[in-house]
């Protein structure tokens, strides 16, 4: 009885006393940490408009900075030390408004204040353009930069709405680090895109401060969840073209250790110092922030073991406009206009797997029979662009060989040729010629030409040489080998990357030329070649036979392309500003006057040269009585040794008048004070510029002085 | 040597030739005005500069070396020197001219002996310079690189 009772006194009592006193010390403090939390928000908060308001301060006084040395300038002579030091001062002046501008990035996202602009632009054009600024200074560090486009999805997401200049800030930030850090190997910029699907759970509280925001609103009584960025982003998030794109910068440098991976995303802090090289480090948190406003997040993937250097990859959400019709649609992956995302693919896909869900049957290019894939040889020197290539090609429907080492080459060659010519004497079944359709090439008809078209299937070989991984020399001999004992039904196309040392006369007139990188546009350019994607059959032509009738034929391609910078050389159709103008230059300074001659040449100007200004007037005078050779401008230098340039501007003047013309006249000077200027003008001369000028100033004067006229 | 090898040196000698002064902005506008249809521009005009500066330095010594020093005609040869180095970019030769010029000014043969010293130790430094940097040029484009460009 006592026993029953003592039990029920504990169960029905101490213990729910205990609960009680437990659970009101608990709640006690975790009302002192909202407290604390609170606190720490506000402080934060004050400290970042605080930080704001001195930001906006100290702009001001830097403006007023640069204002004075403006002021200061006009003063200087120039190219004294004084204009110098003065310059040297405007750069400082310009290097501390950047470093404030990126910190007040960083504290108008920390409030909240920070509005995403949209607008309409190209991803695709993007995303090359930047490979493109940074690969150049990588190739001088031996490091590759490549743009992978993966399963082609971002081809048709290419024409989106979204802040172009934060993304670009983005991407410019950590392809920067990369290059940074980066000494060998390569960076790879991997984008794709997928259709936003209900399945997935979005940030919807992209800023960390809003996270405790919220709480602080519970007890503040704000209303957070109307601010401005939450509202932008539900915008974007329940629109139904939302895309979401996946991006990862991917090199092998340093690397960054585990351990100190999550404060790299802190502000203020640089992981690697490298040689005294500054960074405020402010870079990866500001990205953060900005790609949480965007709707993603953005860490960092851990590589497969012994893989060095890092990942970083992101999402984010941007608008899909009305895809324009794409002149390379037609290598989109996988995917028709109509079809959806979601039904092919199918929920998460992680960075590898993509390369496995290449459902061929949904390809929009092959149908029910298998054509004959065109074969594609691929001799490059870098070894990640090659298999990115190989993947990328392979997933389209090519097939792909690839050689890496010059003694790799021959063999491969003839290992696809006896592959042809084996194929060739296997029977063919009817059923393959069949269906004729002109948009989906399922077997290759030969145009034009006159080659028997009915019962033959053209092989093709689309042969892709970088010029740099051997003896040139070498390899067109073995390609001219090639392509003499090549068999009728195997048409070539050869593409040839990087005119280093190429002679274009000596190649056959169906061969391409190419600037690198091989990615982007002039990738889909060497992927038009190909008869898959509309690219002509041409019969192959022996480097022996140089036809005079066959034009160059560059940037051979019946799908016209956007944004290609191919380098073409020295089109005689290409119209410079200046073309069939004549200009006079009149300086005694051999070196000037071949520079001079160098500006205005490269304006397309015809130039005739006289060293002093007696050999001018009798130029001009000459030319005023046989009218065909007038000069259309003179650019006369004003410092020379016996008749000087204003003299020589006065008697000219004085002849044209007999004849009622007057030539513009501009000056060249290396003083520009004002009183030689007013002497310029006030002896006749229409314009003047400072002997150091540019080409594109020229080009203005002439500009001002045209205008003037009229 | 490995054309990244060589290519790395280029880039770190033609550095050290702007830190230093030997060269400015003006060298740069030069390699602007090369491309294709001018190929060897830049080594067409510095060796223009290079003839050209020998014979005014020449020109300078021997007038200098007369009884009767005719300062109009160094200073004449002085500003054409002054041109040609300023718009080849060739700083520290043309930063030399200045003070030569006030020297002519002054009519003091003593100072403008010095300074006609002093502008032909530069003139020889930056000639040794440039000239490497072409050699290095050459290497570079013999074993098949690119000419990298430094802004």
């Amino acid at each position: 009885m006592l026993a029953a009772l003592a039990v029920s006194i504990v169960t029905f009592v101490i213990l729910p006393i205990r609960a009680a006193r437990r659970e009101m010390y608990l709640c006690a403090a975790l009302i002192k940490q909202m407290e604390a939390t609170q606190q720490a928000e506000r402080k934060s908060m004050k400290k970042s408009n605080a930080v704001a308001r001195a930001n906006h301060d100290i702009r001001a006084s830097l403006a007023g900075i640069s204002g004075l040395i403006d002021m200061c300038c006009a003063h200087a002579s120039p190219e004294s030390e004084l204009e110098n030091n003065l310059n040297d001062m405007e750069s400082c002046t310009n290097d501390l408004l950047a470093i404030l501008n990126s910190v007040l990035d960083q504290s108008k996202i920390e409030e909240g204040k920070k509005q995403l602009e949209e607008e309409e632009f190209d991803m695709e054009e993007l995303l090359e353009h930047l490979v493109n600024i940074y690969y150049p200074k990588a190739a001088m560090k031996n490091v590759d930069v490549l743009l992978d486009p993966c399963d082609g999805s971002i081809t048709r997401f290419s024409r989106v709405k979204g802040d172009r200049k934060e993304i670009r800030s983005i991407l410019t930030n950590l392809l920067d680090n990369a290059v940074k850090f980066t000494s060998e190997g390569h960076i790879s910029l991997r984008v794709w895109a997928r259709k936003a699907g209900s399945d997935q759970s979005y940030n919807l509280a992209p800023n960390t401060n809003s996270s405790i925001g919220c709480l602080s609103c519970f007890l503040l009584q704000n209303d957070v969840a109307d601010s401005a960025e939450l509202q932008g982003l539900n915008k974007v998030l329940q629109d139904p073209n939302c895309v979401e794109f996946v991006f990862e910068v991917d090199d092998t440098g340093k690397g960054i250790p585990k351990e100190k991976q999550k404060s790299v995303f802190e502000n203020y802090v640089q992981v690697n110092k490298k040689d005294g090289q500054t960074g405020t480090g402010l870079g990866l948190g500001i990205i953060q922030s900005l790609v949480r406003l965007m709707g993603g997040e953005i860490s960092i993937i851990d590589k497969e073991i012994g893989e060095k250097g890092s990942c970083f990859q992101f999402n984010i959400f941007l608008i899909a406009c009305e895809p324009q019709v794409q002149e390379h649609e037609a290598i989109s992956v996988n995917y028709s206009r109509e079809e959806d995302l979601e039904s092919q693919l199918g929920g998460y896909i992680s960075s590898d797997s993509y390369y496995h869900s290449t459902p061929s049957s949904n390809n929009s290019i092959t149908s029910h029979q298998k054509p004959e894939r065109s074969n594609v040889i691929l001799f490059m020197k870098e070894e990640e662009r090659s298999r990115v290539l190989y993947r990328f090609m392979m997933n389209i429907g090519l097939k792909v060989h690839v050689v890496n080492r010059y003694e790799q080459f021959l063999p491969t060659l003839k290992k696809v040729k006896g592959k042809l010519i084996n194929f060739q004497s296997k029977e063919i079944p009817l059923s393959a010629l069949d269906g004729t359709d002109d948009d989906q090439i399922t077997y290759f008809q030969i145009r034009g030409r006159g080659l028997n078209p009915k019962s033959s299937i053209i092989r093709f070989i689309l042969i892709i040489i970088d010029t740099r991984v051997g003896s040139f020399r070498e390899i067109s001999r073995a390609m001219a080998e090639f392509r003499k004992d090549s068999p009728k039904h195997v048409s070539l196309r050869v593409v040839w990357l990087d005119k280093q040392g190429v002679d274009e006369h000596k190649l056959p007139s169906t061969d391409v030329v190419m600037t690198k990188p091989l990615h982007g546009s002039r990738l889909y350019h060497v992927l038009g070649l190909v008869p898959e994607f509309g690219g002509a059959i041409l019969p192959t032509i022996t480097q022996e036979i140089e036809d005079d009738s066959t034009s160059r034929i560059k940037n051979q391609s019946t799908t016209p392309i956007q944004d290609v910078s191919i380098d073409v050389k020295g089109s005689s159709s290409k119209k410079l500003p200046l073309t069939g103008k004549k200009i006079l230059v009149v300086e005694d300074n051999r070196v000037q006057l071949k520079i001079c001659k160098g500006k205005v040449s490269q304006l397309g100007a015809t130039i005739y040269t006289c060293g002093n200004g007696a050999e001018a007037l009798a130029h001009v005078c000459k030319g005023l009585k046989d009218q065909s050779q007038l000069v259309d401008y003179i650019l006369m230098d004003c410092e020379m040794a016996d008749m000087n340039g204003f003299e020589a501007t006065k008697c000219i003047r004085e002849e044209e008048a007999h004849y009622g013309i007057r030539i513009p006249i501009i000056a060249f000077t290396a003083h520009t004070e004002k009183e030689k200027t007013d002497e310029i003008l006030q002896v006749g001369m229409d314009y003047y510029l400072p002997k150091d000028f540019n080409p594109n100033e020229l080009l203005k004067a002439i500009d001002y002085i045209e205008h003037r006229k009229v | 040597m490995e054309v990244g090898q060589l290519q790395r040196s280029f880039v770190e000698y033609m550095t050290s030739l702007f830190r230093e002064g030997f060269l400015d902005a003006q060298f740069c506008q030069l390699q602007q005005l090369q491309d294709d249809s001018n190929p060897d521009f830049v080594v067409e005009v510095v060796s223009l500069f290079f003839e050209d500066s020998e014979r005014l330095l020449n020109d300078l010594t021997m007038a200098l070396d007369q009884p009767n020093v005719d300062f109009k005609q160094v200073d004449a040869h002085v500003h054409q020197l002054k041109g040609s180095s300023s718009s080849v970019g060739a700083q520290r030769v043309k930063n030399c001219c200045v003070p030569f010029r006030n020297c002519c000014e002054e009519q003091n043969t003593e100072a403008c002996l010095r300074c006609l010293q002093q502008i032909k130790q530069e003139y020889l430094l930056v000639k040794n310079k440039l000239q490497t940097l072409f050699e290095l040029e050459q290497q570079i484009v013999a074993a098949g690189g690119a000419i990298p460009m430094v802004q």
